[in-house]
């Protein structure tokens, strides 16, 4: 009797416990139930639009999406790379940088590594929202991200976040995430040059002499420019010509394409951005290949901004060895321009 | 330059002396013999053998026959002030037709300073008006009469010792204190005389057979060698590059002018005329080599005019005979014209620059005082410490407070680097303040400003000695560059000083505010010997040249080109703070050459420190979500109509060019959609979404991922570690138009009309990809933190967002658009800051990608450009940001950028 009356208080001591329990903790609600129950906008929000304060369940709730916060920015990270070249041969001894996202809009922990002879590199034991990751060598070029998930030199990765668009999902040991870097070829001795100068809009030529930079009438690379001032609104007609005389120019398409061809040169091209163009703008940017009067080579940056202060750019690396087309630069090797001769 | 007086003249022994007839000078040594000079010659020369001790019959006041060498005359004690010594000479001139010249020499027993130098005066029994009298601080006179004497003249030399007292109490043995008057005559006969108040005896490592004296003058900088005319007394402003020398000869004796090497120097005279209606002029003109003067009027100068940057020799000479003096060209130059390259006066500028460089009073080279804390290589907005304090340079970020200055010393290599001259600067008219800069030796061989824009030269600048002020230059104090600075260095590759390689480069940071002229000096020991051209600096407070919405301390520099960068800052700045990074962005600019107008705008955004104290990540979040959505609106409501204020305050002829970073873009966003019209628009880390500006579908975010929410043991949500911001409809989506009408899609699509935008986007930024994203996923309905803001897609048109208050109270209305966009409708995609892909109104192919390699930042991962930073642009060293500002003002079309 005396068991049974011990029982039946343990086990009413216990169903009121639970039902305290119950009580004093209700289950979480589903999302529909917070979007339905009564929040109070933060205290700045209210004042500036006359709202009443948050009430405690709002405060607990929010609390809770720090501590979300919280855990998202300590996920565990574990990463597994390769780095590979552009013909798909592993890149050993490359540098590695990370950079966790670990800390909420402060400065990042960075750690570094470097790649094994197959290329293969990893990190584990660090945390964050999210990692980036980069790799590099000396004698290779980096492949900057297109942000379209393609293999480049440099990437993010989503951890405590889940991915997107930008952010990749996290590569696995078996199934690492590969970057790329091009490795240099045979590079020349070349002249580099760099040059900004403004432009008459009237089309009075530039020239410009792409062994020393220097402005001359005879220079090896001319440029003309004719623009209106705008007929109405802010956008204006506007036309550059950039022309080799002697020579000729051919647009050059590959970020890594450093050989210039035996032929296809025009020896002027036009650049025509008419007032009401569909993508209308006061810059335009084109790569060319370069074949001069003598024989020699080059590949020109050239970029025409007709708004504003009105002037070119330009970034070339001659040749000076007539008939040679390589143009891969190497700054070791960089050839002193030549000043021009005195008048 | 006005013309030197004569009070200070340096007379070189030369003269010429002229007889004819029967007419001679008797000349007697002290053992009574006598020579009497020849009457064939265009000039006599003394016969060598009578020495230098000869002397001229002179009768002492006293009748006492004086010959040879005087007695000393000692001095009482007691005499002193205004003592008058004076002593009587008579000299005997036989019909001597032209000028003659004889030296009256004032010896003192014994240097005793502070022996004042003696004042000079020449009393004549007869007035003549032909005397020339000088008092140099050299111990002798010269005199000479230019016309005809035919008698006897009795001449007093009046010694008056003023000011000096004879007494022991000053440590004075009268028997010291004695001196004696001696009286030569020439014995070297040389055509003509220069004199010049900065002629200096060479040191012996400098002078040749040819020269024994120096003249240093700047290097010309192709002016005119007259500048102006003062309007009060209309006398010429010689060119300060110039330097007169007077030519002394007698009247009809030809003196020809010589230089060489032959394209060295350019001469010039100046006759002093006056035209026949009265107005005076100066008729110039360039004198040849070899070019005779016959009339000369001595009271009028020639000027030298160094052309080439070597020594060179001006000689004067009657048939072979000549004399010379060293021509010693000194320049001294800062970046004048903002083109990035360093010019020498006599440099041509480089092709295409068009422009010389030359500081004037009215348009001096303005710097900024060295007044913030660069310290650990941060900026340290409303710390008490500056960087210009330290006699070390702090950082490399403090280079960026630096300019740069080069020296040019054409001649005196040798005495340079040996010590035996000195170097230094000083400043003279001074017209405001104390300035004051403080100098350091360049790391760079060549002076150029790697220093700003390498780290690898920056490391070399900013460690080892080259981190260590040579010294400082106050305002009337005297800096010298030690004797090191002009020695070869190992270490460096630097080269000694010498004729290969005359020039010198430092660079400096203004210490104290002011304005004045920088000269270069040199000195023989303690000796000026000569001055080099003088630089206008003018040092102020950085705030003085950038304009402030929040302050009027701007002052426009009168060369300011018609164009304006508005600087609109982002979230959580501080005043302090946001100014800092404006400060930041205009030296940044200034250093590329942007010559126009940087003007910072400021609207209240909520900031607080708190991130500045590295919390941990749920103090940051909590702060950020409790805040970032009111600055928003605030942003929206208030800072898009302030701004476009500020801007209609900008010049109407100015070019108007927005820079925004972060949040700032929400400022501008709302000022364009407003009406605000600009040229160009460089959106920075841009804290807007996307969509509003790019409505296109391709822009959403459509990547859920399950978000886990386990409970625990207690109920409670325990998160598996993944925050899902993409997974839920947004506003940005609805069907319902008057959902839309308060979404952020296509708000501002039409802004294209108004400006020209373009991105500077990076994907992997700290703010804009993460906080950004985290914050509106998660503040926004239906989002956790997202309190009465609600967004249900299923309910009716008009009614899917709302507020809703205790009690099941909805409400519907909305102050504006605003209020929905900062509260409650959250972006279904990226910030434009974040999202690589944004076109619409945005010019995508100008698109400028802060990930890419060519913007690699120190410290993040290889190839990543700037990495996660969202604002390097302001917190990472100059060093590493040419390309990131040249970029800027190019999109900003305010270039082009120095080289």
């Amino acid at each position: 009797m005396k068991r049974r009356k011990t029982k039946l208080l343990a086990v009413g001591v216990a169903v009121l416990f639970i039902v305290l329990w119950a009580i004093l903790h209700p289950k979480p609600k589903s999302a529909d139930q917070l979007a339905q129950s009564k929040p109070s906008p933060t205290p700045q929000a209210a004042a500036a639009i006359g709202a009443p304060p948050l009430t405690q369940d709002q405060v607990e709730k929010n609390k809770a999406v720090i501590k979300q916060v919280e855990n998202a920015f300590a996920t565990p990270i574990a990463f597994y790379g390769r780095v590979i070249d552009q013909n798909g041969a592993p890149v050993g001894a490359a540098s590695v940088g990370y950079a966790p996202i670990d800390n909420f809009l402060a400065s990042t922990t960075r750690y570094t590594g470097v790649s094994d002879a197959n290329g293969y590199f990893s990190i584990e034991g660090v945390k964050g929202v999210a990692l980036s990751v980069g790799v590099g060598k000396q004698g290779y070029y980096a492949v900057d991200d297109k942000y379209d998930k393609s293999p480049s030199s440099a990437a993010t990765f989503a951890y405590g976040m889940g991915p997107d668009s930008y952010r990749q999902s996290p590569p696995t040991k078996d199934k690492p995430a590969i970057f790329v870097l091009h490795k240099m070829g045979k590079t020349e001795p070349l002249v580099r040059v760099e040059k900004s100068t403004r432009i008459p809009k009237d089309g009075t030529s530039v020239s410009v002499d792409l062994m020393n930079g220097s402005l001359s009438s005879d220079g090896s690379f001319r440029v003309e420019a004719w623009t209106q001032a705008p007929t109405s609104g802010r956008k204006f007609a506007w036309r550059c010509r950039v022309s080799v005389p002697g020579g000729g120019l051919i647009e050059r398409k590959g970020e890594f394409d450093f050989e210039a061809p035996s032929d296809g040169y025009e020896e002027s091209v036009e650049i025509t951005i008419p007032q009401d163009a569909e993508q209308w703008t006061s810059q335009q940017q084109r790569n060319y290949f370069v074949r001069l009067q003598d024989n020699r080579y080059a590949r020109v940056n050239f970029r025409m901004i007709a708004g504003g202060n009105h002037y070119f750019i330009l970034e070339s690396f001659l040749n000076p060895k007539p008939g040679s087309r390589n143009l891969e630069f190497d700054p070791s090797k960089k050839v002193e321009p030549t000043p021009p001769p005195e008048k | 330059m006005t013309r030197r007086t004569f009070q200070s003249l340096v007379l070189m022994s030369l003269f010429v002396y002229e007889s004819h007839g029967q007419s001679g000078v008797t000349a007697r040594n002290q053992a009574g013999d006598s020579s009497r000079a020849s009457d064939d010659s265009d000039y006599v020369e003394i016969p060598p053998d009578l020495g230098p001790e000869t002397y001229f019959t002179i009768t002492y006041n006293a009748g006492t026959p004086f010959e040879g060498i005087p007695d000393w005359y000692d001095v009482e004690e007691g005499d002193g002030f205004a003592k008058d010594f004076k002593r009587e000479f008579t000299v005997s001139f036989a019909d001597v037709e032209m000028s003659f010249p004889f030296a009256f020499g004032l010896e003192r027993k014994e240097e005793l300073p502070p022996f004042p130098s003696p004042e000079f005066t020449v009393e004549e029994a007869e007035e003549r008006d032909s005397w020339l009298g000088e008092s140099p601080s050299l111990p002798y006179k010269a005199l000479y009469m230019t016309e005809r004497v035919t008698d006897s003249t009795v001449v007093s030399v009046l010694d008056k010792l003023k000011s000096y007292e004879v007494s022991p109490a000053n440590g004075d043995d009268p028997a010291d204190i004695a001196y004696r008057w001696s009286l030569g005559a020439v014995t070297k006969l040389e055509p003509v005389a220069i004199t010049t108040s900065e002629l200096f005896k060479l040191p012996d490592s400098e002078a040749d057979d040819d020269t024994e004296y120096g003249l240093i003058v700047p290097f010309s900088d192709g002016g005119d060698y007259q500048s102006s005319i003062n309007p009060e007394s209309q006398k010429p402003i010689y060119n300060p590059r110039l330097r007169a020398v007077y030519l002394h000869k007698p009247k009809q004796v030809k003196v020809r002018l010589s230089w060489e090497p032959a394209d060295a120097l350019q001469i010039w005279h100046t006759p002093f005329k006056a035209r026949t209606d009265g107005e005076t002029y100066y008729e110039n003109g360039q004198i040849s080599q070899g070019h005779e003067f016959v009339y000369k009027d001595s009271d009028n100068p020639i000027f030298v005019e160094a052309i080439t940057s070597q020594k060179s020799k001006l000689k004067w000479g009657i048939g072979d005979s000549y004399h010379a003096i060293q021509i010693i060209p000194v320049d001294m130059a800062v970046d004048a014209n903002r083109d990035g390259v360093i010019s020498f006066a006599g440099e041509q500028p480089p092709s295409g620059s068009g422009s010389i460089e030359r500081t004037t009073k009215d348009k001096p080279f303005r710097f900024w005082v060295n007044g913030d804390d660069d310290s650990e290589n941060k900026d340290h907005p409303g710390s008490g410490s500056k960087d210009s304090n330290s006699n070390t340079i702090v950082s490399m970020r403090d280079l960026e407070d630096f300019a740069r200055l080069h020296l040019h010393v054409g001649g005196l290599h040798d005495a340079i680097v040996s010590g035996t001259v000195s170097v230094g600067l000083e400043w003279k008219n001074v017209t405001s303040n104390a300035p004051s800069i403080k100098v350091f030796a360049a790391a760079s061989v060549s002076g150029g400003n790697g220093y700003l824009n390498s780290i690898l030269d920056a490391g070399h600048q900013a460690t080892g000695a080259a981190a260590t002020a040579l010294g400082t230059v106050t305002n009337g104090g005297s800096f010298r560059f030690p004797k090191t600075f002009w020695e070869a260095d190992t270490l460096t590759g630097k080269p000694a000083l010498s004729s290969t390689n005359p020039n010198r480069h430092i660079i400096f940071e203004g210490v104290t505010k002011g304005e004045g002229a920088l000269v270069l000096k040199f000195w023989k020991g303690t000796t000026p010997i000569g001055e080099g051209p003088s630089i206008n600096l003018k040092l102020v407070d950085v705030r003085e040249m950038y304009q402030s919405s929040s302050e009027n301390v701007f002052v426009a520099p009168p060369d300011e080109s018609e164009q304006a960068v508005i600087f609109v800052h982002g979230w959580n700045m501080s005043p302090a703070g946001s100014r800092n990074f404006a400060e930041t962005m205009f030296k940044r600019l200034w250093h590329r050459g942007f010559k126009g107008r940087l003007a910072y705008f400021r609207w209240d955004t909520d900031w607080s420190d708190a991130f500045d104290n590295v919390p941990g990540v749920g103090q940051a979040a909590e702060a950020y979500f409790a805040d970032y959505n009111k600055s928003e609106y605030e942003a929206w409501v208030h800072g898009g109509s302030a701004l476009a204020s500020f801007v209609a305050e900008i010049p109407e002829n100015y070019t108007k060019n927005i820079a925004a970073h972060s949040m700032g873009n929400i400022v501008v966003g709302s000022a364009l959609e407003n009406g605000m019209t600009v040229n160009n628009y460089a959106m920075m880390q841009a804290a807007v979404p996307a969509s509003s500006y790019d409505d296109r579908t391709i822009l959403e975010q459509t990547q859920p991922v399950n978000h886990a929410v386990s409970l625990n043991f207690w109920g409670q949500p325990v998160p598996v570690g993944s925050i899902t911001v993409w997974d839920q409809s947004t506003p940005d989506g609805d069907t319902d138009s008057a959902t839309r009408a308060l979404a952020y899609r296509g708000l501002l699509q039409t802004i294209a009309q108004r400006c020209n935008p373009i991105s500077f986007y990076l994907p992997a930024d700290n703010a804009t990809s993460y906080a950004w994203e985290i914050n509106n996923g998660l503040t926004k309905p239906p989002g956790e933190w997202s309190n009465q803001y609600r967004y249900v897609p299923s309910n009716p048109a008009g009614q899917r967002l709302y507020k809703e208050y205790g009690g099941g109270v909805r409400d519907y209305s909305w102050t504006s658009r605003y209020e929905s966009m900062a509260f409650a409708a959250s972006s279904w995609g990226k910030a434009v800051g974040a999202e690589p892909r944004t076109e619409g109104a945005i010019v995508a192919a100008g698109g400028v990608n802060l990930g890419s390699s060519s913007f690699q930042l120190p410290g993040e991962p290889q190839n990543s450009g700037f990495g996660n930073q969202h604002s390097g642009q302001f917190n990472a060293p100059i060093q590493s940001l040419k390309l990131f500002y040249d970029e800027l003002i190019n999109t900003l079309e305010v270039g082009p950028a120095n080289p």
